[in-house]
């Protein structure tokens, strides 16, 4: 086997690792990790929806900025030729993705995907789009087993998404009176957390509807929610209203989004925040769900959907079956019932089931950036061996063709 | 003869060099008497029980599982090589390093190339080449034939002739480093450039936007006293030069240059004219050889 070259990696998450995301956080804690291991000038960071205009640098990496407010397809080519990449990483959604694909099928650029699955009838087109990745790297086992079933012969194993476990683990909340008071949280009231993007897919409307439905059915609970969202994000749902129609108007507080927005909330406020509930709420059909694993750091009893990755993320929660299925969504969705959602926080209140120790210990063992780092190693290293043996790119001529090329000869 | 001709692309719609030369080798075997039947990648399997014997040519659409099928059909064939497939994937980027020896794609195609019964190579210089990784070959039947170049379309003109002519330079495979450090090293010679690039050129170097259509050519060496040609690979024939050549231009090449392998290219226009009369008939006479 040829000696592995060190990867050139153009990173592309979307958000830079500044941003207050889900990618973002990605990115902040991966990188400077593939930094350590191959050098931090062999990680290009391209972080097209938060940055226009100048070159940043994190942990001694560039960050590249972008033009359009999406994955940056106009520019990967430019930033991946110019930087001498070798490998494009992308994290995320890939169903939008169109230039990647056609510059990976010329052989343009090595691309490997770090890939949600959350689409539950695939169409063709989708299908082919997956055929031009060197490997996908499939955010959940779920996801795994969905796309081999594809007949898919490039899926890698399930790496995880991490977390920072020096963040997320378990606190007192009985030393967190300031924020347990400003969510409208009390030791005495069932807490009910959503962090989760307003967005139609996550069916909050749905959710809501569930927590009013409990708490008609269990008035002794003293149901809060909060919601930690955009309540009235343009061309989303206003959920002010839903959270009316729900009848839980009394007993919801939410987050201010505009503050979101400009990322005045960190991870270490949101790993508290989550410390204040007795149970999370993700119902939506997620590529992963990071909120679940979030709520497990820190002990907290998840309530999420059957269809997902949900069984291989929770240790301690309820899971809801699918009620029916959302074909006005074109990727279609799995939606759980309003009355599904309330029996599960019943269940899960009448049977005590609040914060525990049980799945800390399991996030722990499994979901530690250091671990899902190394796994990232092992794949990388494979992609470097397969761009090897397999010359996924024009080599440079030996030395004995370099000094013919210099001897001239004139006729 | 009824033959099969295997092509990734069809001779008579592209003008690549190795379909001008496909096309040259086939009206010359029409001419023979042979009957020839092109097989692309999209022509109907059903084809392949026509005909006795087939010419493999520049075929990385086909599988080695298509010659295991002509085998066992019992029909000879020969491989009529342009390049480094089927045994490279980076073809002219060929670039002969040690892990070549090893290659999936040899290990994938030997066998068909060792069932062949007559290997065709453009010169000794693509010869040597393939035997850098593939010296399995080294003993087996070949036959060495230059690309056709038409002495009656390349001639001199007796135009009025001033500075250096490149054509395709600006291609990574036809050598853009090295024509650019040359275009750098003779800052006083005005140089034309004719087929695209991305390469910043150096102020002597003035480029022809559009392509030239192969017809006026031969006018376009005319203008021209040399033709420059450095590729950093090693070429298998190059037409270029030998156009080049039989316009009336002084040639600067080096020595990945196919067609200089040939003894033929430093004994003067009547030495080239007679290779390129003779090259057709001598791959004929081969190939009839050979597939008998």
């Amino acid at each position: 086997m040829p000696t592995r070259p060190k990867p050139r990696i153009l990173l592309n998450a979307k958000d830079s690792p500044w941003a207050p995301s889900g990618y973002g956080n990605i990115v902040k804690h991966l990188t400077p990790r593939l930094a350590a291991r191959y050098g931090a000038d062999n990680i290009i960071i391209f972080g097209p929806v938060y940055g226009r205009d100048e070159v940043r640098e994190y942990a001694g990496m560039r960050v590249l900025p972008g033009t359009t407010f999406d994955f940056g397809e106009d520019l990967v080519l430019d930033h991946y030729k110019r930087n001498d990449c070798t490998m494009l990483l992308q994290i995320g959604d890939w169903a939008q993705l169109r230039r990647i694909p056609e510059l990976a099928a010329k052989d343009e650029i090595l691309w490997v995907q770090w890939a949600p699955f959350d689409i539950l009838h695939v169409p063709d087109f989708l299908r082919q789009i997956l055929k031009f990745p060197l490997k996908i790297v499939p955010f959940s086992q779920y996801g795994e087993r969905r796309l081999r079933e594809l007949g898919l012969q490039n899926v890698h194993k399930t790496i995880w998404l991490g977390l920072d476990l020096e963040v997320w683990k378990p606190l007192d909340r009985a030393e967190l009176p300031g924020l347990m008071d400003s969510v409208g949280f009390r030791e005495d009231t069932y807490n009910v957390l959503i962090c989760q993007a307003n967005q139609r897919r996550k069916y909050l409307q749905e959710t809501l509807q569930g927590i009013g439905a409990f708490r008609a059915a269990h008035p002794d609970a003293k149901v809060r929610v909060y919601m930690h969202t955009w309540m009235e994000r343009g061309g989303e749902a206003n959920l002010n209203q839903a959270v009316e129609e729900a009848g839980l108007a009394d007993v919801t507080k939410a987050t201010e989004g505009y503050k979101m927005v400009l990322g005045g909330f960190t991870e270490v406020q949101l790993a508290k925040l989550f410390n204040c509930a007795d149970v999370v709420l993700d119902c939506a059909f997620e590529g992963f769900g990071l909120s679940m694993t979030q709520a497990q750091a820190v002990g907290v009893p998840v309530i999420g959907l059957v269809e997902g990755p949900m069984a291989e993320l929770v240790k301690v929660g309820m899971m809801l079956p699918t009620d029916y299925i959302d074909y006005s969504l074109a990727l279609h969705k799995p939606v759980a019932s309003p009355a599904a959602i309330g029996q599960a926080l019943g269940e899960l209140y009448t049977q005590g089931v609040r914060k525990s120790e049980h799945p800390v210990a399991y996030i722990r063992d499994n979901f530690g950036w250091d671990q899902i780092a190394s796994q990232w190693f092992e794949a990388i290293d494979e992609v470097m061996d397969m761009r090897e043996r397999f010359t996924l790119y024009v080599p440079e001529p030996s030395a004995r063709l370099r000094r013919k090329a210099r001897e001239i000869v004139e006729l | 003869m009824k033959l099969l001709w295997l092509q990734d692309l069809s001779p008579y719609s592209h003008d690549g060099g190795a379909q001008l030369n496909d096309r040259a080798k086939i009206l010359a075997g029409l001419r023979r008497g042979h009957e020839i039947e092109v097989v692309v990648p999209e022509s109907s399997a059903a084809i392949a029980d026509w005909g006795e014997a087939a010419v493999a040519s520049n075929c990385t659409a086909f599988t080695p599982q298509v010659f295991e099928a002509l085998s066992e059909k019992g029909k000879p064939y020969v491989f009529f090589l342009h390049d480094y497939a089927p045994v490279c994937k980076v073809r002219l980027f060929y670039p002969q390093l040690p892990k070549c020896k090893t290659c999936f794609r040899k290990e994938r195609w030997l066998p068909a190339l060792q069932a062949a019964r007559l290997l065709i190579w453009l010169s000794p210089l693509h010869r040597r080449a393939w035997l850098y990784s593939c010296p399995e070959l080294r003993e087996h039947a070949y036959l060495l034939n230059p690309s056709t170049v038409s002495a009656d379309e390349f001639y001199d003109m007796g135009l009025e002739r001033a500075g250096t002519l490149a054509v395709n330079s600006g291609l990574d495979f036809k050598g853009r480093v090295r024509f650019v450090e040359w275009a750098e090293e003779h800052p006083e010679e005005p140089i034309t450039l004719i087929g695209p690039t991305n390469a910043t050129l150096p102020p002597n170097v003035t480029r022809r936007e559009n392509m030239v259509p192969a017809r006026e050519m031969n006018r376009v060496y005319n203008e021209h006293e040399r033709f420059v040609h450095l590729p950093v690979n090693a070429m298998p024939f190059d037409r270029t030069p030998v156009e080049a050549l039989l316009a009336g231009c002084k040639l600067v090449l080096n020595k990945n240059v196919g067609c200089l392998s040939w003894g033929f290219m430093r004994q003067g226009r009547e030495a080239v004219e007679a290779a390129m009369r003779n090259a057709d008939g001598d791959f004929w006479d081969a190939v009839e050889g050979a597939l008998v």
